[in-house]
């Protein structure tokens, strides 16, 4: 491919991640992260965190969640089961799940019924570091929020719990790309099959964000598999399916010879009018 | 009529009268003649030949419905109810009702009254009117027939006898409106003004006497194979010797109590209306009833039935509903009590024969003449189908009413919600939230289940309002729940009812559930809530401590002020934990000023 096509290919997939917020948001999430050590005075927090004063516990649950230290962890749980500002609650959740204990799911599991969006969104996204959370996550993906659901796509990416490809590939048809890309993360060679046979049912661009997340994972190692999802690729319209062909042949070496980067490089000079 | 406006009839008669005095013409309608007579009224009523029995007064002997069908040109179906087939059909520009007696079927047919056979329907004569028709009848030996004219000055209405073959017996012209007349056994009926019902020898049109109306106007005679009645949108009267009172006290008098949404219905058409003298949609709201032809006034099975366009109703005298028939499809077009059934046709044909005390279908069959049944007068007096049936189901039936998308039966469908919401039964509480849920329900309709739904307070509903609260919001599916607001309310009815305490935790599980999610907007949240503190007899406080404490600092909350409010409410008429939980909260920085307030006004109250 020529250079100029793989820059237009790149830049068509950051406008994509950039229209769905994808990059922001998964940018600000902990991730697993494991947090950084540091020294927290808990008892000189402890006021801002519960007071009236909702910028002041807002930077107080920010310092909280900068330390492992049990107190801390404690002093958070203790203010989101009395009762915080939503900002307060927001921040509260993201600082606890930047050092999730298995403890935190009871108080998770009140705030992902929380009223107020933004603070339930920190919940579900808290969820991706529990171990039990699996039908939490399942549920949340059913929200009337996308916000909600977008979270509860990321927490099945780290949680990869039981049941979750049916309702993630709903929402691809749908066109949610958070559920493409969730399916994406945790589909075998049998899931990438199906996501392929919804060719006609989900939207081409969230089928091709979807599919080609697939070919670039390093640990999606199935040739024959890889082939047909290039296939289906294929046979997409939109820029997204040139992004991802594209990727993926920018992303697998030229040798070994391997069939469905072939195929790819092929499609994709067909797609481009054979330049 | 009230007596003044009998008075002004008096009145008005009178200076009629005299502008008409000595015009031609026989006259045998006047004021000046006997009236309310006992005596009088008990000799001609003598004179009447009567059957030993109800029966069919055609000379076939069979149960018959004589159709007038659509099409170019219409057509007259003579249709035998028990054998369900036609016995002739003939094409017959009907414009007027049918009238059918002894070897006679008669209609104005054009511009002229024809008579035909009622073996072959073969024409036998024809009768020139001179004037517009108002009415006429048949006992089988003559034609009666009424109409009105313009004289010299003023107008005229004449009655005249006439024979099979269309020649005039007798004529009397009256200088005031005549009704349609009826005639039976001897006899003939003419409403007068409103005000007479006159008793003629049909023999020579002589007037053997009339009876006046005190309490109240004659605006219709009717004749059963066994009785004569007389009486308005009020009441009924038999007329019998004692009809010579003039009063309901002292007749053989009968009414019911409808209910207002069916108070349309009328016991007969009205015989001074010319429209009536055809068939209308006057003849799709009728009362049916049936009394005895002696002894006190009484409604046959102490049942009154109403026909409303689709619907026939079976009701109490008081106007309490007993059963409830829904015509599939179509509307009925014409209906009669004959007796032992309620017969009555659909406007495609389909004919049905319905017991009068449960409504069930005893007979039915199908006429198909090729178009719309346009009207049907029967002449199945005593006919008893061999058949059962099985009797309605009337809460289905109601429901069908209340869910019907025409909008001309708005008023019926609040007749029938409002009958339904006093049946008891889960059934009734799952059939009446349907109607709550439907999108296509009217929102006056709605409205006014909703406030029955919530007024009911039957416990054995209980079920169908949990079931109505397990559906959750859903994106995937695409389900959100329906009228959950309305659920909430129905269950807090249900608060100070004998309800087992299994049944309230069950309650409270499922309002706090829905109560719980996020997607539940707020004017149902106050509804859910307020449901689970009156069903929940203290269970449901530690949900509420918990959600107050949670949500107390969010502005979001405070501004439920409707909420909050039965939040802290519950909890100071707790225990010692909920009022504890209250001073925590009225006293804590963190909680917004607002709930602070009312936690600290709860307190205070208690």
């Amino acid at each position: 491919m020529e250079q100029g096509a793989r820059k237009r290919s790149r830049l068509a997939t950051l406008a994509v991640a950039l229209a769905i917020g994808w990059v922001g948001t998964a940018a600000a999430q902990p991730r697993g992260a494991k947090p950084k050590k540091g020294k927290v005075d808990v008892a000189a927090q402890k006021a801002a965190f519960l007071g009236a004063d909702v910028d002041k516990g807002k930077a107080a649950a920010i310092e909280l969640g900068k330390t492992d230290d049990a107190a801390a962890h404690a002093l958070l749980l203790d203010g989101l089961g009395t009762g915080l500002h939503p900002d307060v609650a927001e921040v509260a959740l993201t600082s606890l799940a930047a050092a999730p204990r298995p403890g935190d799911l009871t108080t998770l599991g009140r705030y992902v019924r929380a009223r107020n969006t933004a603070v339930r969104t920190a919940a579900v996204r808290a969820l991706g570091g529990q171990t039990d959370a699996g039908p939490m996550i399942l549920e949340a993906l059913r929200d009337q929020q996308a916000t909600v659901r977008a979270a509860a796509a990321e927490a099945v990416v780290a949680r990869k719990p039981k049941g979750a490809a049916e309702p993630l590939l709903a929402l691809l048809d749908k066109g949610e790309l958070p559920a493409a890309k969730a399916l994406a993360a945790i589909a075998d060679a049998d899931l990438a099959r199906v996501i392929g046979e919804r060719i006609g049912t989900a939207p081409d661009s969230a089928l091709a964000v979807s599919l080609g997340d697939i070919l670039v994972r390093p640990d999606f190692a199935n040739e024959a598999a890889k082939v047909q999802v290039v296939r289906t690729l294929a046979k997409l319209a939109g820029p997204e399916a040139i992004t991802a062909l594209g990727d993926y042949v920018d992303a697998t070496p030229a040798t070994p010879v391997k069939q469905s980067r072939r195929e790819a490089e092929a499609a994709l000079k067909e797609k481009l009018g054979g330049d | 009529m009230s007596r003044d406006g009998l008075t002004r009839s008096f009145l008005l008669l009178s200076f009629l009268l005299l502008l008409g005095a000595g015009c031609g013409p026989k006259s045998v309608f006047g004021l000046t003649s006997d009236d309310n007579n006992a005596d009088a009224l008990g000799k001609a009523l003598a004179i009447r030949k009567l059957p030993a029995a109800p029966g069919i007064e055609n000379a076939t002997g069979k149960p018959l419905v004589l159709a007038v069908v659509s099409g170019s040109p219409r057509k007259l179906v003579a249709w035998d109810a028990e054998a369900g087939q036609a016995l002739w059909t003939v094409d017959a520009d009907v414009q007027s009702r049918v009238a059918v007696a002894g070897e006679l079927v008669v209609a104005r047919e054009g511009k002229n009254v024809v008579v035909r056979n009622v073996r072959d329907g073969k024409q036998r004569g024809s009768i020139s009117v001179g004037g517009e028709l108002v009415g006429h009848a048949t006992d089988g030996e003559q034609i009666y027939v009424t109409w009105q004219s313009q004289g010299s000055s003023k107008p005229v209405w004449t009655l005249a006898a006439f024979s099979p073959d269309g020649s005039e017996r007798w004529r009397n012209d009256a200088p005031g409106a005549l009704g349609a007349p009826r005639a039976h056994g001897g006899l003939v009926f003419s409403p007068f003004l409103k005000q007479w019902l006159a008793v003629l020898d049909a023999g020579s049109g002589a007037q053997l006497t009339r009876v006046r109306g005190i309490d109240e106007e004659i605006s219709f005679v009717r004749t059963a194979s066994d009785a004569t009645w007389f009486g308005s949108k009020t009441g009924i009267f038999r007329l019998d010797t004692k009809a010579a009172s003039g009063t309901r006290a002292g007749s053989t008098y009968g009414t019911t109590t409808l209910p207002a949404q069916l108070a349309s219905a009328t016991y007969e058409r009205d015989a001074f209306d010319p429209v009536q003298s055809g068939y209308t949609a006057y003849d799709r709201k009728r009362v049916l009833w049936r009394a005895p032809a002696t002894g006190d006034f009484a409604f046959a099975g102490d049942v009154v039935a109403v026909h409303f366009f689709r619907y026939v109703f079976g009701m109490t005298r008081a106007g309490e509903l007993v059963w409830a028939y829904s015509h599939p499809r179509v509307e009925l077009v014409a209906s009669e009590h004959a007796g032992e059934v309620i017969v009555a046709i659909g406007a495609n044909g389909s004919l049905v024969a319905l017991d009068p005390a449960t409504g069930a279908t005893r007979a039915s069959s199908q006429l198909d003449a090729g178009g719309q049944v346009l009207g049907a007068t029967f002449d199945c007096d005593g006919w008893a189908p061999a058949g059962a049936g099985e009797p309605p189901a009337t809460v289905q039936a109601l429901v069908a009413i209340a869910r019907d998308p025409d909008r001309r039966f708005d008023e019926i469908k609040q007749f029938a919600v409002a009958t339904l919401a006093k049946l008891e039964g889960s059934d009734v509480a799952k059939d009446l939230l349907a109607i709550v849920q439907d999108s296509r329900t009217p929102p006056k309709l709605r409205d006014s289940v909703i406030e029955l739904l919530v007024a009911r307070k039957d416990p054995r509903g209980l079920p169908a309002l949990l079931a109505a609260l397990e559906p959750r919001y859903d994106f995937i599916a695409g389900v959100e729940p329906v009228a959950v607001g309305v659920v909430a309310r129905a269950i807090a009815g249900l608060g100070d009812r004998e309800v087992p305490d299994t049944e309230r935790a069950r309650a409270v599980k499922a309002l706090v559930a829905q109560a719980d999610d996020p997607a539940t907007p707020s004017t149902d949240r106050v509804e859910l809530v307020r449901a689970m503190i009156a069903i929940g007899r203290g269970t449901e406080r530690a949900w509420v401590r918990s959600q107050l404490v949670l949500e107390r600092a969010d502005p979001a909350f405070a501004r439920e002020e409707r909420l909050v409010e039965a939040m802290v409410t519950a909890l100071a008429a707790g225990g010692p934990e909920d009022r504890e939980t209250l001073r925590y909260v009225a006293t804590d920085a963190r909680s917004a000023a607002s709930v602070a307030q009312a936690a600290r006004a709860a307190l205070a109250s208690r």
